[in-house]
């Protein structure tokens, strides 16, 4: 009986709790002494993502020591990361608007329908999957849908399915979406390309993402990422595509997808009678901006002229800007600490994030090419930056920050059989 | 050795009939059918009735090329391109002497480089071309000597040198009729691999068309596949579009769709086999007149404007809030008057310049953008129409004055080819 009552209580109390309450208990367990109960309680933080973040800065101001520490790392961790594209859902015989309706709701990310497929029905039980898995089990299960990534969000539409190379791990998704071989004759063989995208929690800050090819072995036997001493390749050559390996991102508050291509410069196809590969294999590297270290920063930077910056001294300016076909354009003077994690930063540059009202940001994609890091201690910048500005779009802030602390994911791949003719 | 002979001759279908001239139309010899195509299109202009009776005997392509070709003339008249072929014979003689020779009437127009003239193709040819369209003998030339003929510019045709390209130029088989060469074109190959099973190639073909210089082409449209045949008898299917789960990163076309003068097509698998019959048509866009609008007063306030019954040309430097923005670019804007604006949607304007410093580019070119009432362009090359500094305290470099071409009446100028026995390889 008094099992029961207990067992009672303890639904009533999972039913019934309250999410903030639910918060502030797992909270209250970053503070344990045992090491296993804090990561059980950081691990289901990560779950509820970025939605637990208030209630995490409320007890964060309540906190002090070690544990205040710990939940201001984990405040920055859940914004570098998103919302989480888990999602659970019971659905028999549905209509396929909800499903993508319900969807969209948990993660943020619009799924549009087209065509025939908004007439369409499904039948799917998930339980804290991740949503990439779910679109593709959706259009598996069909086999007459298939989906695809427009803009900023999935499109489902009607066509044989495909079943792409894929890995999930940490919410985030690899995937191969096709092989491009072009050219060849006799004498030149051609060039070979993949495309590949990783998908991403909706507003994850990716900042960089690498690739190291480690095998690619087609039925003859050839591994084009090996050296032809090595015994491998047509040609020759390592498959890695570029030097230093790496594509650098522009994150938005929208981005989920990253695509990309990767391939060796004149890099060659597999053996003319090869039929499949046998095998490919290595990792994705993803580096996500945990912390967004301000540099400076100019509030509602379009109610006038800014100050310029001034030499060695790590400031923002924006004397002039105009509005034009739905984009914002900023004369910008900026100057930055450059001696800070300067390897790294060589890479990664520092940011120039535009805070929108409504909450969403972007980066400029001009100011990614323009800026650089030179050996001086303070570097700058003087030039126009574009951002992307529709109608009535408004600006609350303008920050030059940099990505830091940096939490990089490895994302391991082996991919099996992937046929060639 | 200098010359032995040369002569032009006027080489005209003689006494044929219309009869005989149909008589020769026939599957097996494109080029021939195409000479006598344009001999009735020529006859047709005493004998119209007779040609078009006759013209029901014909294979279905060849009809509705003639009866397509019958038309076009009379709706472009001069600007349809001269019929008259011609001998060209020559021993020992350089280039230069035969493009003289086919400067001449009934040849055509040419303009050649005098640099070209004075330092390039010094060697002797020895040249016996029968029966030929001035273009076609040009272009003959051009293959031997390592020249191309380039667009129209002022009613003449331009030679330009290839310069020294990596891999020789190997003269593709071409397609001749009248004022047109279009060379066979190769295939480009493509295959996508996307784990739908049983991966397939493209063959994508260009056409690019070079046209004489009765028939100043300023833009292209509508190139359609009439026929696509292989050895085995089978027709070639054009290839459908790419279906991928992401936007593609590809240079000219991220899905993978040909450009629009390209023709893909779904090839399966490659090697060992050859496209026997390329038929295809597309259509020229040729304009009635180019209206001319010369701005030589530019640095007043207003910048300079000048204007007609169909178009208002400005020019002007960019507003002072602008110009932090765009630089020193003077900013040409055309408004039309009569015609509707979207109607002009991609048509080429050019621009020619005069600066006051020398070497200095001049000439520039934009196209309508058909959106709003008018068009506004920057003249790519930084100057300004005022006395202007730059922060530096360098002087800005004035436009003195520039004239402004624009094609008017565009009609279309359909034009049919056929190629033989491309390899599929």
């Amino acid at each position: 009986m008094i099992r029961l009552a207990c067992l009672g209580l303890f639904l009533l109390f999972a039913v019934a709790q309250d999410p903030a309450d639910k918060v502030r208990a797992l909270a209250d367990k970053l503070g344990s002494d045992e090491i296993a109960v804090r990561e059980e309680a950081a691990r289901d933080l990560a779950r509820i993502g970025v939605a637990a973040v208030p209630e995490l800065r409320k007890a964060a101001a309540e906190s002090a020591g070690e544990k205040k520490t710990l939940i201001d790392r984990l405040i920055q961790r859940l914004i570098g990361f998103g919302r989480p594209s888990w999602v659970s859902i019971e659905a028999k015989d549905r209509p396929l608007p909800e499903i993508a309706g319900d969807l969209e709701r948990q993660t943020g990310i619009p799924i549009r329908l087209v065509g025939s497929a908004t007439e369409g029905r499904a039948t799917l039980s998930a339980k804290d999957t991740i949503l990439w898995k779910i679109v593709e089990d959706v259009c598996r299960a069909r086999g007459d849908l298939m989906y695809r990534f427009q803009d900023d969000g999935i499109e489902i539409y009607p066509s044989k399915f495909r079943a792409l190379p894929s890995v999930d791990k940490d919410g985030m998704r690899f995937f191969i979406d096709r092989f491009i071989w072009t050219g060849g004759e006799d004498k030149h063989p051609g060039h070979f390309r993949e495309h590949a995208a990783l998908l991403v929690p909706r507003g994850t800050r990716v900042v960089w993402i690498g690739w190291k090819i480690a095998e690619v072995t087609d039925d003859k036997g050839n591994n084009l990422a090996q050296e032809p001493e090595r015994g491998g390749g047509v040609i020759g050559g390592p498959l890695v595509p570029l030097d230093p390996c790496g594509y650098k991102v522009l994150p938005t508050s929208r981005a989920f997808f990253h695509p990309f291509y990767f391939h060796r410069l004149n890099q060659p196809p597999p053996a003319a009678d090869a039929t499949k590969f046998s095998r490919i294999r290595g990792t994705v590297h993803v580096a996500v901006a945990e912390g967004l270290e301000v540099l400076a920063s100019i509030p509602t930077p379009l109610s006038g002229p800014s100050t310029p910056s001034r030499e060695g001294i790590p400031s923002l300016g924006i004397p002039l800007w105009k509005e034009e076909d739905g984009h914002l354009l900023l004369h910008i003077n900026a100057a930055w600490n450059a001696d800070c994690e300067r390897n790294l930063w060589r890479d990664i540059k520092p940011l120039l994030i535009l805070y929108e009202k409504g909450g969403d940001w972007q980066v400029s994609s001009r100011w990614y090419t323009h800026s650089r890091l030179s050996p001086k201690d303070v570097d700058r910048i003087d030039n126009f930056m574009n951002f992307s500005w529709p109608k009535g779009s408004s600006a609350v802030s303008l920050d030059l920050v940099a990505p830091h602390p940096l939490a990089m994911i490895e994302i391991p791949f082996d991919f099996r059989d992937i046929p060639l003719r | 050795m200098l010359s032995a002979f040369l002569a032009i001759a006027l080489a005209q279908a003689g006494d044929s009939t219309v009869r005989s001239l149909v008589d020769a139309i026939n599957e097996r010899d494109p080029a021939a059918s195409f000479r006598a195509i344009s001999d009735l299109v020529d006859l047709a202009d005493t004998r119209r009735e007779e040609v078009e009776k006759e013209a029901s005997r014909l294979p279905a392509f060849y009809r509705d090329v003639l009866l397509s070709e019958l038309k076009t003339k009379r709706e472009l008249r001069e600007r349809f391109g001269r019929g008259a072929r011609i001998d060209l014979k020559g021993e020992n003689r350089r280039l230069w002497d035969y493009v003289d020779d086919l400067n001449r009437p009934p040849g055509m127009k040419i303009e050649v480089n005098p640099y070209y003239r004075e330092n390039l193709s010094k060697e002797s040819l020895d040249v016996e071309l029968k029966n030929v369209w001035p273009l076609e003998a040009l272009v003959r030339l051009c293959d031997r000597t390592n020249f191309y003929v380039g667009g129209v510019w002022d009613s003449q045709v331009h030679l330009v040198s290839r310069g020294q390209p990596l891999n020789p130029y190997q003269p593709p088989p071409w397609f001749f009729y009248r004022n047109i060469a279009i060379p066979q074109p190769a295939p480009r190959w493509r295959k996508l691999i996307d784990f739908r099973g049983s991966p397939r190639w493209t063959a994508i073909f260009r056409i690019s068309p070079t046209l004489g210089p009765e028939t100043k082409v300023v833009m292209w449209k509508d190139l359609k596949v009439i026929e696509a045949t292989r050895e085995d008898g089978t027709e070639l299917k054009l290839a459908a579009p790419e279906d991928t789960a992401i936007p593609g990163y590809e240079w000219l076309s991220p899905s993978g769709a040909p450009e629009e003068m390209e023709i893909a097509f779904d090839v399966g698998e490659r090697g060992g086999s050859k496209l026997v019959k390329l038929r295809c048509s597309v259509v020229g866009r040729v304009p009635k007149e180019w209206r001319r609008y010369v701005l030589d007063k530019l640095d007043g306030p207003e910048g300079g404007r000048a204007e007609d019954d169909e178009f208002e040309v400005t020019v002007r430097d960019p507003s002072p809030g602008d110009l932090p923005f765009v630089g020193y670019v003077p900013q040409l804007r055309i408004r039309p008057k009569r015609i509707p604006h979207a109607e002009l949607a991609k048509v080429p304007v050019t621009v020619m310049l005069r600066w006051d410093t020398k070497n200095a580019p001049g000439s520039t070119g934009f196209a309508f953008t058909g959106k709003g009432e008018s068009t506004l362009a920057g003249l790519t090359w930084s100057g300004c129409l005022r006395p202007a500094k730059y922060g530096n305290g360098d002087t800005v470099r004035r436009l003195v004055s520039l004239e402004v071409l624009i094609p008017t009446g565009l009609q279309d100028r359909p034009i049919f080819m056929e190629f033989r026995d491309i390899p599929l390889k």
